[in-house]
């Protein structure tokens, strides 16, 4: 039974030498000449500008959000059709429940302004 | 198994939380920006008094439901009110008749209603404590995720199986990720959210993995003994989890990695060392009502988690690798060591901390240690003559919310006040404000486990079964950890009583945050001096549970 653990062992091994020996091999072959230019924080080769805590717009996330809802509305939706007929009654008011929370979080969406674009 | 009309009355308290945080997020809903400042402080105080209602009532419901005050007999008379009851009580438990889980799924057993009502009444203590708090941006949001959050507790103290354990140990975390970064003008209270979310999602990853392992195991035995006919859902469930393994007679190693995988993901939501890592730093951040709630509630209800899964799940993995913990087998050992480097590290952290919010995140990390040591005694082979592990870790579970909640309420109207929770922020709190001193005095004295507060029973009643359960070093480990402990205790008294004061003008304490107070400090000393009511209820809670392995 352990042999299939020598197979998880190996593949123990390659997962961690995977990213570490490129890093030995690098470290052992390449040269090193550090100046403080070299040295300095850079940020996508720029020069870093201001403090790390900075607000973005968070306008765009919302409405990823808000669609993500309905996304798996319709992923619920679709097998609970195609399986209906098995289900009956109860399933029609699970699903009704379901899309009511659903409807309400939308309802709260558009009160909050969280649909409207600034 | 279907859904059966008859299973609403033993989920009841699950619908009316989920009915009562819509109720909260819909009575917010109409207006986007309070107009002035007194406009936002009603819509604060509404939804905070509706949740408190709501929460009490809920509590109130599942008290009378549990049947632990008053009982139906059978031969009472047929009135609307004993029918309405009788209705309430039916499919919950009597004794160690237990009815069988909801959809296989959720479990209304002894301790799922000692879950509920634990957690809703911190949830309720919690909504008391936040109630004179300035006023919140979105008070129906905050509201609601605390109850989401208190809802999702409920479901992992009686989910029987795994996807549900994982659907609700999610539906706890993620609001209180939110919670724990409400004030995101505040730095450190936004790098408490993130570090959380950061922390939890790892952690919910790790207890994903040791599952998949787990429950490709028992899959693979059902494969082999040819019972394919099992439909998935039906593996995943505790009890068929059980038997598999059973089946499979001696554990595989895949087993036991999975197993790990499962313990260390829990062990992150209960911050014991070394999955520690996280919580002072999210307890210092955090607002200080909410690390209240994620310090007691969120933990104990990790722990109803761990009891439940290894006591049913894993009762029959043994091969214990380390002679020196031979009483018990397979899991308790290596709990066992985990226990004596929380208490041990956890207490000497705790010394040197000069902020009060810290110094009870490693306060709660040492407790956690000790909690530890109640799920090991449980383990050891059941005796009728001495006290089991059960009774000692739900008792100290309630009394460790009720203190905890307590001494951070305390911090919270000394941080109101000051603007500071370091402990130099204590200074002089006699002078300036006596009763919250006093109050002060017996939650630290409790913490610290001083007779006859509960918070000395607790530690007695947990070291107790340890010793029965012949772990003699780890009740030494126990003891002497409790020295530090009172050391860093004392040092918050002494700030308190001995310390002169920056400013002596006397500090305000808001009425109702008072009040959560003093029913934690009268609960602290109740259940201190009369616990037998108590232990009788979670007596039963222990019978269960040794039924079912």
């Amino acid at each position: 039974m352990y042999d299939n653990y020598v197979f998880l062992g190996l593949f123990l091994i390659a997962a961690i030498s995977f990213p570490v020996l490129p890093l030995i091999v690098a470290r052992l072959i390449r040269p090193k000449r550090p100046t403080p230019i070299k040295q300095s924080t850079y940020e996508c080769g720029l020069e870093v500008i201001g403090d790390f805590h900075v607000q973005f717009k968070i306008q765009y996330y919302l409405y990823a959000l808000a669609f993500v809802i309905f996304d798996i509305e319709v992923v619920f939706l679709y097998p609970w059709a195609v399986a209906y007929p098995e289900l009956g009654m109860p399933a029609l008011f699970a699903m009704l429940i379901f899309l009511a929370i659903l409807a309400f979080s939308l309802v709260y969406d558009w009160r909050k302004g969280a649909l409207e674009w600034i | 198994m279907s859904f059966l009309l008859t299973d609403i009355p033993r989920i009841l308290p699950e619908i009316l939380l989920l009915v009562l945080a819509l109720l909260i997020l819909g009575s917010d809903v109409f207006e986007r920006w309070a107009a002035d400042e007194q406009a936002a402080l009603e819509r604060h105080r509404a939804s905070a008094s509706l949740a408190a209602l709501g929460l009490g009532m809920i509590f109130a419901i599942t008290l009378l439901q549990s049947g632990y005050l008053y009982t139906v007999p059978d031969t009472a008379d047929s009135n609307y009110f004993t029918n309405l009851l009788r209705n309430l009580q039916s499919g919950i438990p009597r004794g160690s008749n237990v009815p069988l889980p909801v959809m296989d799924m959720f479990a209304t057993d002894h301790l799922t209603i000692i879950g509920r009502l634990l957690f809703t009444g911190a949830a309720f203590l919690i909504v008391l404590l936040t109630y004179d708090n300035p006023p919140l941006r979105n008070p129906g949001e905050f509201y609601s995720l605390l109850v989401l959050s208190t809802l999702g507790m409920c479901l992992m103290a009686g989910a029987t199986e795994l996807i549900m354990l994982f659907l609700a140990i999610e539906l706890t975390s993620i609001p209180l990720y939110v919670l724990a970064g409400y004030f995101r003008n505040d730095r450190q209270s936004v790098e408490a959210g993130m570090k959380y979310f950061l922390y939890g999602a790892f952690s919910s990853a790790l207890l994903l993995y040791g599952m998949s392992f787990v429950y490709g195991y028992a899959s693979s035995t059902a494969v082999a003994a040819d019972l394919t006919a099992l439909p998935t859902s039906v593996i995943t469930s505790f009890d068929t989890l059980r038997e598999l393994i059973a089946q499979a007679g001696e554990p595989a190693p895949i087993l036991l990695i999975g197993m790990l995988f499962m313990i260390a993901g829990i062990g992150y939501k209960i911050a014991i060392v070394p999955f520690h890592g996280w919580s002072p730093d999210v307890y210092q951040g955090a607002p200080t009502t909410m690390t209240a709630f994620i310090s007691t509630a969120s933990k104990a209800a990790g722990f109803f988690l761990l009891l439940r899964v290894l006591d049913t799940v894993f009762p029959n993995v043994v091969g214990n690798p380390i002679p020196v913990f031979d009483e018990f087998g397979g899991w308790t050992g290596m709990l066992a060591l985990l226990a004596a480097l929380t208490l041990i590290i956890a207490n000497l952290a705790a010394l040197p901390q000069t902020n009060a919010k810290r110094l009870l995140a490693y306060s709660g990390i040492a407790h956690a240690g000790f909690l530890l040591m109640g799920v090991i005694a449980q383990a050891a082979p059941f005796s009728t003559d001495r006290l089991n592990g059960v009774v000692a870790l739900l008792y100290y579970l309630v009394v460790y919310a009720v203190m905890n909640i307590g001494a951070f309420g305390v911090i919270a109207i000394v941080a109101q006040d000051t603007g500071s929770d370091e402990i130099t922020a204590l200074n002089g709190l006699a002078q300036r404000n006596l009763g919250l001193a006093a109050l002060f005095t017996v939650f630290v004295f409790a913490l610290a486990g001083i007779p006859p507060l509960a918070g000395f029973f607790a530690k007695f009643y947990i070291m107790l079964a340890v010793w029965q359960a012949n772990a003699i070093w780890l009740v030494v480990i126990a003891l002497i950890s409790t020295i530090p402990a009172l050391y860093y205790y004392l040092r918050l008294l002494r700030a308190v009583f001995m310390m002169p004061p920056d400013i002596s003008t006397p500090m305000p304490a808001p009425r109702w945050m008072m009040a959560s107070l003093v029913v934690s400090a009268v609960l602290v000393l109740v259940l201190g001096l009369f616990p037998a009511p108590l232990l009788d209820v979670l007596e039963q809670v222990q019978v269960q549970v040794i039924a079912g392995r």
